[in-house]
């Protein structure tokens, strides 16, 4: 289990590596909550990714909500492994417009995924 | 009207015979293979029913009986066994019997055939079946792809909270899902909770996917087998694959919505009246949220591609047309040809700038419609090559050899005319392979061969002539043998030095063999001087390479039509020829200082390299005095470089060829005539034949001699 927290204020990013999957889903939550209530602005970037499963995506699109609602901001980092890229566009997720919470316009299954 | 239909059926059936064919022999090779006993049912069930429908009544009757064992087969009840596939050959050969017309009403062969077939038929439930494979490794009867159209579905999967936790992972479904068709997937993410409220082990999405696929309900039925318990599932057909294109837009996103439910049509009529875009609009007046949007946007697409897809395969189908309406077809761009060479030297002479630009139009115009008719007429090679799967394996069965066929290159294209003329000497070359090639398998393990022959069928291209080859790695040619042979007709003296390719020709020589003599000294040569003539008929050529113990191959080059070529035009006083383009390397002068220089010899100096010449003018015994500087053109074959000495060379041209008459068709050194832009005849040369006769054979001679 390799969830980094980046020291770093200035690029507010959080590394997640190996196995994202709902065998971890409690973990990576907590990550994700502790993130999003310190930082203002999140920055997530995926390295040496194992496996993805939709309680992940699900777990991304939490994150955005509450990020969304508390005028936040949640940005996914545009090096993304193939594994992710893949599991997102199987699932459905990619989406031409955003959702009602997202009135800023920062939906994160926009753009980047092709 | 009737005749007409019962015509196409005929055609129909012929060519299902030949699938029907090879399916079968395939089969053979792969007992287990679903997909081709698929294809072997497909085709029987196909004759049957149009059979039936055009009034073959027999042939529907005996068909069927065969098409019951295959259908056994195909749900794995009957194994694959030579004897199944000897049978069901041999009710091909029936089929195809009855289809011409002969043999009707009751024949003794049939019963027989329709007797022992329904020997194979399982009468206890195990057993019963002879030499049935040991368990053939038949896959899921399931996976056998059905022939029905492809049907669309719309596929709504909303799954238990919990699924993640019983270990399923949705992404393995979908991805089953692909695997029977195209497959769109949309996930409907609005219920995701915010992270403070997200059970993370839980699943709180759920799915629409849209599906087109030809292997039924069950089929996806299947996929979600395991979750339908837990979860909503609900499969709509929405295109069934039948409906007419009128509906090729498909529903616009509105209807979509109303057609499953999520809006009510009144509610849609108010907001289309406000026209903004529709789907923003029904977000914004919070009728449906965005992933419905999304999703109904979706299924439009996939619908849109499944509906153009069809379009297009439609639109690329292809159509039924006589081969004489080709000929014919050919036979006019060849006179337009004729008149379009006529227009630009008209053109040329009376130097009219407005004439000019117009013969040069037409000119381009007719020399892409002549590459273009003429590209309707190559048809691929392999549709003879597969023929010959048949005849390999009944000709080894009846001499006692193993044989294995294999072919390459396949998909290069001859000319029909060529390629229908091509089918007898490649059944001679096979049949002496396989007669006299390749050895028993008994002789072949003595010597240290693998007991089972090789033969090889392989085409490609070369430059603008294309290349068979036969091979085999049999016996390989008597050297000694067809020495003795040439020798004792005197047509080799004793002593002389030949390579091997000039002695292996003379198996093709007229008269150099009787039928039995030669089978058994070099085991080659039946009949080869009919298939060297049938090649030559062809513009072809043909050469034999062979090593003792190692196999021969045997080399066709044939040009790639035969009705239009591109060639170089001369004259010799005020005659004038034609040199085919593809054959021609260069031209250069020929002065009269070089004639003398080389005393007597009909030989130039190019650059260096010593190049034999034919004198066309002696050659075709033209009176008239040459002119000062003569003109060589350079032709080269097979690696022999041979000039023609002509009076002047005036340039390239399309060649229509036409076939000299009756009277003319032996003069040597003439392979046709074409008729030029003022209705003047020139005669094409025949540049091997003269490079032969003139050159290469005089200077074997000379070399026996020696």
């Amino acid at each position: 289990m390799e969830i980094k927290l980046a020291e770093s204020n200035v690029n507010n990013s959080v590394k997640l590596e190996g196995s994202l999957t709902v065998e971890r889903a409690a973990e990576l939550k907590s990550v994700l909550v502790e993130s999003l209530s310190r930082m203002d602005r999140l920055h997530l970037v995926f390295e040496n990714v194992t496996e993805v499963d939709i309680s992940f995506l699900q777990l991304l699109c939490a994150a955005h909500h509450t990020a969304a609602r508390k005028k936040k901001k949640l940005t996914l980092d545009g090096h993304r492994p193939e594994l992710l890229r893949s599991a997102v566009a199987e699932a459905g997720f990619v989406r031409q417009e955003g959702c009602a919470i997202d009135v800023r316009e920062i939906c994160i299954w926009k753009e980047g995924w092709s | 009207m009737k005749d007409k239909h019962r015509e196409t059926f005929k055609e129909e059936a012929s060519e299902l015979l030949a699938e029907l064919e090879d399916s079968l022999l395939e089969l053979e090779r792969s007992p287990g293979d679903q997909e081709l006993m698929g294809r072997v049912f497909r085709a029987l069930h196909t004759i049957k029913g149009s059979g039936a429908m055009f009034g073959f009544d027999e042939i529907a009757a005996f068909t069927h009986e065969v098409e019951t064992v295959f259908d056994l087969v195909r749900n794995g009840k009957v194994g694959v066994t030579k004897g199944l596939v000897d049978l069901s050959l041999a009710a091909r050969d029936e089929i195809k019997a009855l289809l011409h017309g002969n043999e009707p009403g009751f024949s003794e062969r049939r019963q027989e055939i329709i007797a022992a077939i329904q020997e194979l038929m399982p009468a206890p439930p195990e057993g019963g079946v002879e030499d049935r494979p040991a368990a053939p490794d038949f896959p899921d009867p399931d996976v056998l792809p059905s022939q029905e159209l492809p049907v669309t579905y719309r596929i709504c999967f909303r799954p238990a909270a919990e699924i993640f936790l019983r270990g399923t992972n949705p992404l393995t479904l979908f991805k089953e899902l692909r695997e029977l068709g195209e497959c769109n997937v949309i996930a409907h993410a609005e219920t995701i909770p915010s992270l403070a409220a997200i059970n993370p082990e839980y699943c709180y999405t759920a799915w629409d996917i849209f599906l087109t696929t030809s292997r039924g309900l069950d089929a996806i039925q299947d996929v979600f087998i395991f979750v339908a318990d837990e979860s909503d599932l609900t499969i709509e057909v929405i295109d069934d694959g039948l409906k007419p294109e009128e509906d090729s837009n498909y529903k616009r996103l509105g209807e979509i919505l109303v057609a499953r439910g999520e809006l009510n049509p009144e509610a849609l009529d108010e907001v289309l009246n406000r026209r903004t875009l529709i789907g923003e609009a029904l977000v914004k007046a919070n009728l449906v949220n965005r992933d419905q949007v999304q999703s109904a946007l979706v299924e439009q697409q996939h619908i849109r591609g499944v509906h153009k897809k069809r379009h297009e395969a439609q639109a690329t189908g292809s159509i039924r047309v006589p081969s004489a309406k080709l000929d014919k077809l050919v036979d006019l761009v060849g006179e337009l040809v004729t008149v379009q060479a006529r227009l630009s030297q008209t053109a040329d002479v009376l130097e009219d700038p407005q004439l000019l630009s117009i013969a040069e139009e037409v000119e381009t115009l007719t020399g892409d419609l002549r590459d273009n008719v003429l590209n309707i007429r190559m048809l691929p090679i392999g549709t003879i090559f597969t023929k010959f799967q048949r005849l390999v394996r009944d000709l080894s069965a009846e001499l006692g050899r193993e044989v294995e066929l294999s072919t390459s290159g396949a998909e290069t294209e001859l000319d029909k005319t060529v390629l229908d003329k091509l089918n007898d000497p490649l059944v001679h070359l096979i049949r002496n392979s396989i007669d006299h090639g390749i050895e028993s398998p008994e002789v072949r393990v003595k010597s240290g061969k693998p007991g089972k022959g090789k033969l090889c069928l392989t085409a490609g291209h070369s430059g603008t002539q294309v290349v068979i080859r036969v091979e085999d790695d049999g016996v390989g040619l008597d050297r000694e043998a067809i020495r003795a042979k040439a020798v004792g007709l005197g047509w080799l003296a004793p002593d002389a030095e030949i390579p091997d390719k000039e002695l292996f020709a003379f198996i093709m020589a007229p008269g150099f063999s009787t039928a039995r003599e030669i089978t058994s000294v070099s085991g080659r040569g039946v009949g080869m001087d009919v298939v060297k003539k049938a090649i030559e008929a062809l513009r072809g050529s043909i050469e034999i390479n062979s090593r003792a113990g190692q196999g021969t191959a045997i080399t066709i080059k044939l040009p790639l039509t035969l009705a239009i070529i591109e060639g170089l035009l001369v004259t010799i006083e005020d005659e004038f020829f034609v040199l085919p383009l593809a054959a021609v390397t260069e031209c250069v002068e020929l002065t009269r200082e070089d004639v003398a220089k080389a005393h007597g010899h009909n030989i130039a100096n190019v650059r260096g390299e010593i190049v034999p010449y034919i004198h066309l003018r002696e050659r075709f015994q033209i009176n008239g005095v040459p002119p000062a500087i003569e003109q060589i053109v350079i032709t080269e074959m097979d690696h022999n470089r041979v000039g023609f000495i002509v009076d002047n060379v005036i340039g390239e041209q399309q060649t229509v060829i036409k076939s000299l008459g009756r009277i003319y068709q032996g003069v040597e050194g003439i392979s046709g005539a074409t008729i030029l832009g003022d209705g003047t005849v020139a005669l094409i040369l025949d540049v091997p034949q003269l490079m032969h006769r003139e050159i290469l054979e005089p200077r074997a001679a000379r070399l026996q001699g020696n």
